[in-house]
């Protein structure tokens, strides 16, 4: 105990003899152990009972709901003292007393002023209607004004308010000074001996403070609270302040090192930054560093724009390398990109939605809501639906009350429901069920209705039909579906936004439609899908659009045809159907044999060899080639451009064989790779003779043209045997290795490079 | 070894085996000195790029032939913020661009690349020519702003430049264009015409090309010589020397409709409508237009169903052929058809048993 504080105590020691005995070693066995103002505060909570002489306040037994004191008489009795049950009270009869006190040695204005800062604090109305005027909207009116009022979860309040707590070692460190005394940041250097609290003067581990939730818990409510609790001057800033970072950095350190004394408010202050994840994602960035810098003063080097640099340089030396006042950070989504470093570093809080599984807090809410409808008068408005109404509203109390207000609580839930978008599959269950109710409010809810109508028409067949009139349903849902198509485009080309009135017509006209009593839980039973097809066929249309624009100046060159519809439908099929000629077909049938034997030559007849050689001619001359890639593990040639699978479709070729299952996988699979149904061998050998042949004709002629147009081919080339790669390309080492009829060629820095077993019989 | 289409294209209007007339009007016009703007329009296959290429060959010589790619950057946009990428296709004399593929930019396409090779007067003075040909390919599927945008260039550099225009038809060109062109229609070549075309590259290949089975590719071409030369090259691949009956090798993407084709008249079903469904997206995926997917299947379903039936097929592919052009999703529409397609034959089907019945 500091030698002032026992000073305190005698002197009112004094004091309470005078008034009776009783209370004498009570005081002395009081376990102090709270701050100064609370303790203060109490002792005057103290003197009260005994100026009322109220004989029921000294219980013989202790109290069950209160804290209490025990308090031994002179004659050795015990009574127990309740406590904190009365502070209202308590300044009432102070203020009567304040005359009788005047030998205390405080002040008396003083401790007046510290009480009605504590009964401020601990407030116990928990709705303060003193101020209530008509005009005030009912949000202010109620808002929580002390730390019992809040509806938030007890134990998320409590970890806030320790953690502010953490700070006083810092912020407190003079305890007997009265704590609004400006603290000068060199004080933090030399810290006195702290009285009260044991910690070391560090103060809390993590500097910040973030407060994440969705919208209306009372997250700023809580931070306000709180900072008023602990006994800070909040000082919040937020979106609707300019938050360049240079403006935020003057207004924390301004809030952070100095003290709000005009108008005589002495305490310390405490920033809220409300909204930070609505911090400009460009300059974020440094705003949020600059924010960390400021409260991890200690690693400097971490920053490496020079700007940032030359910022920091002059921090340093404008605050003393520690922050020494709380931030409390406030956002509604912690995980927001500009907010990944700030999470690492600060202690993080997160209001969960609780309120929707939390019964007790569901009732917590809407008891608060009964209780403001009851000082609003508002009797007629039903518990139940109140229960209803937080529930609905996810927690969101500010909505449910600016409901409450606007409705004069008739037609709860209306706006809320309002509000609320609903969710795609939602919808779509609700059109495909027949005579479900408020599916035009639904659809009319949802932002997307264009993707509402495609989900429909994605999923409408899979829906059972009530057996007759099938045609008839069908056609009159896709006959809206075409006339909403055309009524798009028009509203697109011509900006004619009237008519998108019109959007849930088709929609409503499947629901008639197609609407199946059969169809009830379809959408539990996870049979709707998204409405991806659409999508997907667009974008693979797009890429296929690009291989063809690959292949197009050859064709162009080539004057085959002058437009992109005839190399889609005439030339590429064709050059496909050309790429696999019969006479490389026919020992096709042991495919698998091949793949093993490679001794055996593929191309054996005259026949084939003049196909093989009119076939890398062609390929050569449209520039086609194939790729030696490997997809899966496995080692394909692809072609390139892939115009193959321009011209795959499934279920026509290869009907595939369904006698073993991994058989028909294994087909399928090849068919996903390419309808060319040329084997790996011949494959290999017109790639190497595509290669084979430019190189010859670069050597041969000095048409260098021609080939220049040539998209890039192949880059690794496989061996092979020397007839095919008798001439490799230009480069002299190359050259040399010629004389081999193996070769290898290694190029450095691929690190996609497949690392697999091979047998010396695949090099020959 | 280059595609057949390729190596028998006539070089020169003398070598031509269809169309002989034109040909020698085309001749007329170029030896009277100058040209004016030209317009060649008719279905695709029929012989447009052969002649102006026969035609700028007879204008400039040899000189025409040396082509070469060029890529070229274009500003585009409304503060010509953006650039894109042209491919284009010209030899000293003449340039050869594809405004449509650059979609709703081609207005700036024509603008800028259209004046920046106007404007250049060729160096070469002494020349006999001394203008420039400018083909623009698919001038149909231009925009409006992009034909407005024509419409000023072509009167304002008539001394540079003239300009070939091609097109498969001349319904969607402007009429102030048409009118300061010379429109040429080139049409289909006759089934008789492609048969002895298809013969004499047979004869010039050396390979034999029985009669039967050169009527039957010159049937299937629907009068577009290019894709019956690519039919018997791929036919030829497929399966020779040619054995009677043999079909000609159509592009698969056809063989897929005639499968759509068939699944429509074994089952009428919302099943089966949903499996068609799919392969409807198969054939957009692979860029196939769908309209063409529209008139196939049409072409199909008119020759399989019955008499009864053959109208109202028409008739609803017209339709929603119509409503797809107005759209943006072909698949609607392709589906609204096939539905109303099955209906229509499952009513049929109905009646007709029931009148059986009777």
């Amino acid at each position: 105990m500091s030698k002032r504080g026992r000073d305190i105590e005698d002197n009112e020691m004094e004091a309470l003899l005078e008034m009776g005995k009783y209370y004498l070693n009570s005081l002395i066995n009081r376990n102090v152990e709270q701050e100064e103002i609370q303790k203060s505060s109490k002792r005057v909570k103290l003197t009260q009972p005994q100026t009322k002489k109220k004989d029921d306040q000294y219980l013989t037994s202790p109290p069950k709901n209160n804290e209490y004191i025990t308090v031994t008489g002179d004659d050795g009795d015990v009574f127990y003292v309740p406590l904190s049950t009365c502070e209202e009270e308590t300044i009432e009869q102070d203020e009567q007393i304040v005359g009788k006190f005047s030998y205390l040695s405080t002040p008396i204005e003083d401790l007046m002023d510290e009480v009605l800062r504590t009964k401020h604090n601990k407030a116990e109305t928990p709705i303060p209607s003193v101020l209530a005027s008509t005009t005030q909207l009912y949000v202010d009116k109620y808002t929580p004004k002390g730390f019992t009022d809040l509806l938030s979860n007890e134990r998320i309040n409590r970890e806030v308010l320790s953690w502010v707590k953490e700070w006083d070692p810092i912020v407190f460190n003079k305890p007997y000074a009265p704590p609004v005394k400006p603290i000068n940041p060199f004080f933090k250097k030399t810290p006195q001996p702290n009285l009260t609290n044991a910690n070391p003067q560090k103060g809390p581990e993590h500097k910040i403070l973030l407060i994440s939730g969705p919208p209306g818990v009372g997250k700023t409510t809580l931070a306000h609270i709180i900072a008023k609790q602990a006994g800070y001057h909040p000082v919040e800033i937020n979106a609707s302040d300019d938050r360049s970072r240079d403006r935020l950095m003057t207004l924390i350190e301004g809030a952070t090192q100095m003290c709000n004394n005009m108008f005589g408010d002495k305490k310390p202050n405490l920033v809220i930054l409300d909204e930070i994840d609505g911090l400009e994602n460009n300059d974020s960035r440094s705003a949020i560093t600059a924010l960390l810098q400021l409260a991890y003063p200690l690693k400097p080097s971490t920053k490496k724009t020079t700007s940032a640099d030359s910022k920091s340089k002059k921090k340093k030396t404008a605050t003393v390398n520690q922050l020494n006042r709380p931030i409390i950070c406030i956002c509604n989504d912690h995980y927001a990109p500009v907010l990944r470093e700030l999470r690492y570093k600060s202690k993080v809080i997160v209001f969960g939605r609780s309120h929707t599984d939390d019964k007790e807090a569901i009732q917590r809410m809407a008891n608060r809501l009964h209780l403001i409808c009851n000082k609003e008068k508002l009797t007629h408005v039903d518990k139940n639906s109140l229960v209803q109404m937080a529930a609905c509203s996810n927690g969101d109390v500010r909505s449910c009350l600016n409901a409450i207000q606007f409705n004069g609580g008739d037609g709860l839930g209306g706006p809320m429901d309002k509000d609320r978008k609903s969710d795609y599959f939602d919808v779509l269950g609700k059109v495909f069920v027949k005579k479900s109710t408020n599916t035009k409010e639904l659809v009319d809810n949802h932002p997307d209705q264009d993707k509402i109508l495609l989900g429909c028409f994605e999923n409408y067949l899979d829906v059972k039909f009530d057996c007759d009139r099938n045609w008839s349903q069908v056609r009159k849902a896709l006959d809206y579906v075409g006339w909403m198509d055309m009524i798009n485009v028009k509203v697109r080309s011509q900006q004619a936004f009237a008519l998108m009135c019109y959007q849930s017509f088709p929609i409503m006209n499947f629901a008639k439609q197609c609407g199946s009593i059969y169809s009830n839980n379809f959408h539990k039973k996870g049979r709707l899908t998204y409405a991806k097809t659409e999508m997907d066929c667009r974008t693979k249309k797009s890429i296929n659009h690009n291989v063809c624009g690959a292949i197009v100046p050859k064709l162009i060159q080539h004057n085959c045809a002058s437009s992109k519809i005839d190399i889609y439908t005439e030339m590429i099929p064709m050059l496909v159907a050309l790429m696999q000629p019969s006479a490389l077909m026919q020992n096709q049938s042991n495919k698998t044999d091949q793949l093993l034997s490679v001794t055996r030559t593929p191309v054996q007849t005259d026949v084939e060899k003049k196909a093989l050689n009119d076939l890398i001619e062609m390929c050569h001359d449209y520039g086609i080639t194939f790729k030696y890639t490997s997809v899966m593990g496995k080692q394909h040639f692809v072609m390139d451009p892939p115009i193959d699978t321009l011209s795959m479709y499934k279920s026509l070729n290869a009907p595939i064989v369904k006698s073993n299952k991994f058989a028909a996988l294994q087909k399928e699979e090849e068919e996903q790779q390419s309808p060319i149904l040329l084997s790996y061998q011949i494959k290999r050998l017109i790639a190497n003779g595509v290669d084979m042949y430019k190189t010859n004709k670069i050597n041969s002629q000095q048409q260098g043209e021609q080939d220049k147009m040539k998209p890039p081919t192949k880059k690794y080339e496989p061996p092979t045997r020397s007839k095919y790669c008798a001439a490799p390309q230009t480069s002299k080492i190359q050259a040399n290795l010629c004389d081999y009829s193996v070769y290898f060629q290694y190029r450095e820095g691929n690190s996609n490079a497949v690392r697999r077993l091979a047998k010396i019989s695949e090099f020959i | 070894m280059v595609l057949l289409v390729d190596k028998y294209r006539p070089k020169s209007f003398d070598k031509m085996d269809i169309h002989k007339d034109m040909s020698q009007q085309l001749k007329n016009i170029v030896n009277t000195g100058d040209f004016p703007h030209l317009l060649f329009y008719g279905p695709s296959g029929a012989g447009k790029k052969t002649r102006v290429m026969a035609l700028l060959k007879e204008v400039y010589g040899v000189k025409a032939e040396k082509t070469k790619l060029e890529n070229k950057e274009i500003k585009v946009g409304s503060q010509l913020s953006k650039s894109i990428t042209v491919t284009t296709l010209s030899s000293p004399c003449h340039i050869e661009i594809n405004p449509s593929d650059s979609g709703n930019y081609d207005r700036y396409v024509i603008g800028t690349l259209l004046k920046e090779i106007a404007q250049s007067a060729p160096l070469d003075q002494s020349a006999e020519r001394n203008f420039k040909v400018v083909i623009i390919n698919e001038v149909d599927l231009l925009s409006r702003e992009a034909q407005q945008a024509l419409r000023r260039t072509m009167e304002k550099y008539v001394k540079t430049c003239r300009l070939v225009l091609m097109a498969t038809s001349i319904s969607k060109i402007l009429s102030p264009i048409k009118s300061r062109c010379l429109c040429i229609r080139v049409p289909a070549p006759t089934s008789e015409e492609i048969s002895t075309v298809l013969q004499k590259v047979a004869k010039q290949e050396v390979f034999n090309l029985p009669k039967a089975f050169c009527d039957e590719i010159s049937e299937k071409s629907e009068g577009n010589l290019r894709r019956a030369l690519l039919m018997l090259e791929a036919s030829k691949a497929e399966k020779y020397p040619f054995t009677a009956g043999q079909k000609a090798r159509l592009p698969e993407w056809e063989r897929f409709i005639a499968d759509i084709a068939k699944e429509i008249m074994e089952d009428q079903s919302p099943k089966r409508l949903l499996e068609i469904r799919e392969k409807y997206y198969q054939l957009i995926t692979n860029c196939i237009p769908p309209e063409l997917i529209l008139q196939k299947l049409a072409n199909y379903l008119i020759v399989v169903v019955d008499y009864d039936v053959k109208h109202q097929v028409s008739h609803w592919s017209a339709f929603y052929e119509h409503r797809l052009k107005c759209g943006s999703r072909p698949i609607f529409h392709l589906e609204a058809f096939t539905a109303k397609i099955m209906s229509v034959y499952k009513r049929y089907v109905k009646l007709l048993s029931f009148v059986n019945n009777l």
